[in-house]
């Protein structure tokens, strides 16, 4: 469904694409990637402390809540500029290279829109968390920071989103984005 | 009921036109819910939910099944699985195969990704197959339907996805899918001998028979020891499901820390993968309830409801009639997004239809069941024409086989599993014995 066979493209359009995927990866890729182990850790914690000291690893619940919501966040800029979401080219074969030029960017543009429309509302409802001073249950970590934190993620993605409609990806791999799926 | 019709065209419509699923879903289930209601709870909604989406303890399990699939991916041992299975069927005609099917079995069963799996086993039995000059076509439908038992054999994300949204136990529905899963690895192996009996071409009988080296034994009792971890795990109340996603991943770092065959860089290239794949999962949650929230705001479910009690519909054509819908929707969608669009839609009938059958009588049963059956359908999809995705992620790996060679290949594996389809339709028992004698 993402064999792309109208889309291949080597020239310097596609390098200048190429160039922000290092800086992501450096920047919210390191940070996402130490969420991730830090969450297996919370979880390993947890259940041996719980079964051999005795001791569960306190408001690990909570904990392994904010990372993730941390973690998606932090990654969405990423699978955005590698234009991993996924989507179904079933009429590419039919349609010519222009018209899916067309739809990319057609795509990506509306996918622009509806990341800034998250990105306006999360930071409208973070501003409210604040104001309520909303906090987890037992640990009282603040909701907001993480709440602001996602809407500019999404605000970057909604940038990113705007690139990809007209610049693509170089592909690192020739696998499309499909592999990772969860099926 | 018209709404929401309106809203699944408008959603298919957008979804052909190449704009990414998750976003398509957000934006028709946001106008529909702002036009039903008015624009300032839709707004709310949608900030609500993006954010609640990120914060739900339970959707943990995503980022680490997907990164313990990625890390094993990389770790080397589907390779031993592969020739352990091969040791097993020997020289038996489409011995090969058969093992491709076995190991492709065997590695989702820690893996719980369809995709990954048809795409780490094709880099594994597929040069192996070629080496010993089978049918493009019967080597790379194999894999492909191979990969689909991912979905079925726990621990499976769709499983637990399907879990949260029809408030079923996820313990139970794992361990309903385990037979369902056997079978289908079993069906998967008569297709591949009745396929080469039928033309001996196919396979040709193998000259010698690779040797197992250390390192295969080793990554086969990983496997199957990572496997009865998990399980044991579970089912001796030692974790959660939810936990087991965090125990599974960790053990997975440590056998492939084990194993060496993963080097630092390989590992970040897990770790991202993982996180993009994490990213890309939530949306399609998020854009999906936002979606069903529309749906149901609709009353689609309470339509539907009306509408088999109206017109005396007998469970058997009201489960027909929605597989027939999952088959056709399949050719559209993928998995995750059909399970999350449909199963809202379609769960609470389970409470209505009258079951004869006594299993089915007791609405959670029934939920199992229908969770079971869904997969089954959903599996089904990802190798029917035109679009089957398992397919595709063949292709992309070989780039050599064309894709009518794979769905050619795919064919007696597709017809065994209509056959499992209808097997676990018409014997609740098979997915729910194991249930009933927890």
């Amino acid at each position: 469904m993402t064999v792309q066979p109208h889309l291949r493209d080597d020239g310097p359009r596609a390098r200048a694409g190429a160039i922000l995927q290092p800086y992501l990866e450096r920047s919210l890729g390191v940070l996402a990637a130490a969420l991730l182990l830090i969450l297996v850790g919370v979880t390993c914690v947890d259940v041996f402390g719980r079964y051999f000291l005795n001791a569960p690893l306190n408001g690990a619940f909570e904990m392994t809540e904010v990372l993730l919501v941390a973690l998606v966040f932090a990654a969405l800029p990423l699978t955005t500029e590698r234009r991993e979401h996924v989507e179904v080219d079933l009429l590419a074969f039919a349609f010519g290279p222009r018209m899916n030029r067309a739809l990319i960017a057609f795509g990506g543009l509306f996918s622009a829109a509806v990341f800034f429309t998250f990105a306006w509302r999360l930071w409208i409802h973070s501003a409210k968390a604040a104001s309520d001073g909303a906090v987890t249950n037992a640990l009282s970590i603040p909701l907001a920071p993480f709440g602001y934190a996602a809407a500019l993620a999404c605000f970057v993605s909604a940038l990113i989103a705007i690139l990809r409609a007209f610049i693509l990806p170089v592909e690192k791999s020739p696998t499309p984005n499909m592999e990772k799926g969860t099926s | 009921m018209i709404i929401s019709l309106i809203a699944f065209a408008i959603l298919l419509g957008l979804i052909l036109l190449r704009v990414p699923i998750a976003l398509a879903m957000a934006a028709v289930g946001g106008f529909g819910f702002a036009y039903l209601r008015g624009l300032e709870p839709a707004w709310a909604m949608i900030g609500q939910i993006a954010f609640d989406t990120g914060l739900s303890y339970s959707l943990s399990v995503i980022p680490l099944f997907v990164f313990m699939g990625n890390v094993l991916a990389k770790s080397g041992v589907a390779q031993g699985l592969f020739a352990g299975a091969n040791r097993l069927f020997g020289r038996m005609p489409g011995g090969l195969s058969m093992a491709a099917v076995l190991s492709c079995g065997g590695f989702s069963a820690v893996c719980g990704s369809s995709l990954a799996t048809a795409a780490t086993m094709s880099k594994v039995a597929m040069p192996a197959m070629r080496k010993f000059g089978y049918d493009d076509r019967l080597a790379t439908g194999s894999i492909a339907a191979g990969g689909t038992l991912g979905i079925l054999i726990p621990p499976s994300v769709i499983l637990i996805i399907y879990g949260l949204m029809t408030e079923s136990n996820i313990a139970k529905l794992f361990i309903a899918g385990v037979i369902p899963g056997i079978i289908g690895v079993l069906l998967y192996l008569v297709a591949v001998r009745i396929a080469v009996a039928l033309n001996p071409g196919l396979a040709p009988p193998l000259a010698e028979l690779p040797e197992m080296t250390r390192t295969d034994k080793i990554g086969v009792t990983c496997v199957l020891g990572l496997f009865f971890f998990i399980m044991a795990g579970i089912y001796g109340n030692f974790f959660t499901p939810i936990e087991a996603a965090g125990m599974g991943a960790a053990a997975s770092i440590a056998i492939a820390i084990g194993l060496r065959a993963m080097s630092a860089g390989d590992f970040f290239d897990a770790i991202l993968d993982s996180v993009r794949t994490t990213a890309m999962i939530f949306a399609i949650i998020i854009g999906a309830e936002i979606f069903t929230n529309l749906i149901n705001f609709a009353g689609l479910p309470d339509a539907l409801a009306v509408v088999v009690y109206d017109w005396e519909l007998s469970p058997w054509m009201v489960i027909g009639a929605i597989i027939l819908i999952y088959l056709v929707l399949g050719c559209v969608l993928e998995s995750l997004s059909m399970v999350l669009l449909t199963v809202p839609v379609f769960y609470p009938l389970m409470y209505e239809l009258q079951f004869t059958n006594e299993l089915l009588m007791d609405p959670e049963y029934a939920l199992i069941w229908f969770a079971i059956v869904v997969v089954v359908a959903t599996e089904i999809s990802l190798i029917t024409p035109p679009v089957g995705m398992n397919v595709f992620v063949l292709k992309s790996v070989l780039k050599d086989v064309p894709i009518s060679t794979i769905f050619r290949g795919v064919l007696p594996f597709w017809i065994a599993d209509l056959f499992r389809l209808a097997f676990i339709v018409f014997i609740p028992g098979l997915s729910l014995w194991l249930v009933t004698a927890m």
